[in-house]
C-alpha cells in the first residue's frame, strides 16, 4: 500500500487525535473517582465536627473573643460547608476558608474538656477526627 | 487470631457483602482500626466515650475512602454499622 504525505499527515494526526482523546478521559476520570472517593466520608465526619466547630465559636463569643459579626460570618461559612459537602461540589468546598474555620473546632474540643463534658482520651479521638477530616477538605480541595 | 486479623477478616467479609469499595487495603485499614481500637479501650470510662465511639468510626471511614454508591448509601452506612459495633465491642472487651 501506497503512502502518500497526505495520508502519513492524516494517519499522525488521528494518532495524536486518540491520544488526546485517552489523556482527556484519564484527567476526567482522577477527579471525579477522587470526589466519588473524598465527599462520602467528609460527609459523615461532618456533623461531629461542625458540632465542636459551633461549640467553640459559642464559646469564643461568650468569652468576648469573637465579635457577633464575625461569629455570624463563621457560622454562615460552615452552612455553606455543609451545603457544599451535601451538593458534593468541588468549588464550593474550595471558597470555604477551613484553615480560618478549623481553630474553633479545637476551640469547641478544648471547652468540653474544661467543662467536663468529655475526657482527655475522648479529646484525643475528636481531635484526630478534625485532623483527618481537614487532610480530607485539603484534598478535596486540590482536586484539579 | 490477632485484633488486627480479626478486623481484616470483618473488612474483607463487609466489603465482600456490601460490595462498597475501599481506596484503603484491608490489611492497612484493620492495622489504624485496631490502633483506635486500643485507643477506645482505654478510655471507656470517661465522659464522652460515645463521642469518642462516633469520632472513630469517622476516623476509620476518613482514612478508608468509601467510595459512594450512587443510588445505594445505605450500603456504606451498613458498612459502617459494622465498623462501629466493631470498634465498641473490641474496646469494651480490652477494657
Amino acid at each position: 500500500m501506497n503512502r502518500t504525505p497526505t495520508t502519513i499527515a492524516a494517519l499522525v494526526l488521528a494518532l495524536a487525535l486518540s491520544v488526546f482523546a485517552v489523556a482527556t478521559i484519564a484527567s476526567c476520570a482522577g477527579p471525579r473517582s477522587k470526589s466519588v472517593t473524598l465527599f462520602p466520608a467528609a460527609e459523615l465526619a461532618w456533623p461531629a465536627v461542625s458540632e465542636d466547630f459551633h461549640r467553640g465559636v459559642a464559646d469564643g463569643l461568650e468569652d468576648g473573643d469573637l465579635p457577633q459579626p464575625a461569629a455570624d460570618e463563621l457560622r454562615s461559612e460552615a452552612e455553606a460547608l455543609g451545603r457544599a459537602l451535601d451538593a458534593r461540589d468541588v468549588d464550593a468546598v474550595r471558597a470555604v476558608p477551613w484553615p480560618i474555620m478549623q481553630p474553633w473546632v479545637d476551640r469547641g474540643i478544648d471547652d468540653k474538656l474544661l467543662d467536663g463534658e468529655i475526657g482527655p482520651g475522648v479529646a484525643a479521638s475528636l481531635r484526630e477526627q478534625l485532623a483527618k477530616f481537614t487532610s480530607t477538605i485539603d484534598d478535596i480541595q486540590g482536586i484539579l | 487470631m490477632s485484633t488486627k486479623d480479626e478486623f481484616k477478616a470483618l473488612i474483607e467479609a463487609a466489603v465482600a457483602e456490601t460490595g462498597v469499595k475501599l481506596k484503603e487495603a484491608p490489611a492497612k485499614l484493620a492495622a489504624y482500626m485496631a490502633e483506635r481500637a486500643t485507643h477506645l479501650s482505654t478510655i471507656s470510662s470517661e465522659p464522652g466515650f460515645d463521642q469518642a465511639v462516633r469520632a472513630e468510626r469517622n476516623n476509620v471511614a476518613l482514612r478508608a475512602g468509601i467510595a459512594a454508591h450512587d443510588m445505594a448509601s445505605s450500603v456504606d452506612y451498613q458498612f459502617l454499622g459494622l465498623i462501629q459495633g466493631a470498634l465498641r465491642m473490641v474496646a469494651v472487651a480490652e477494657e
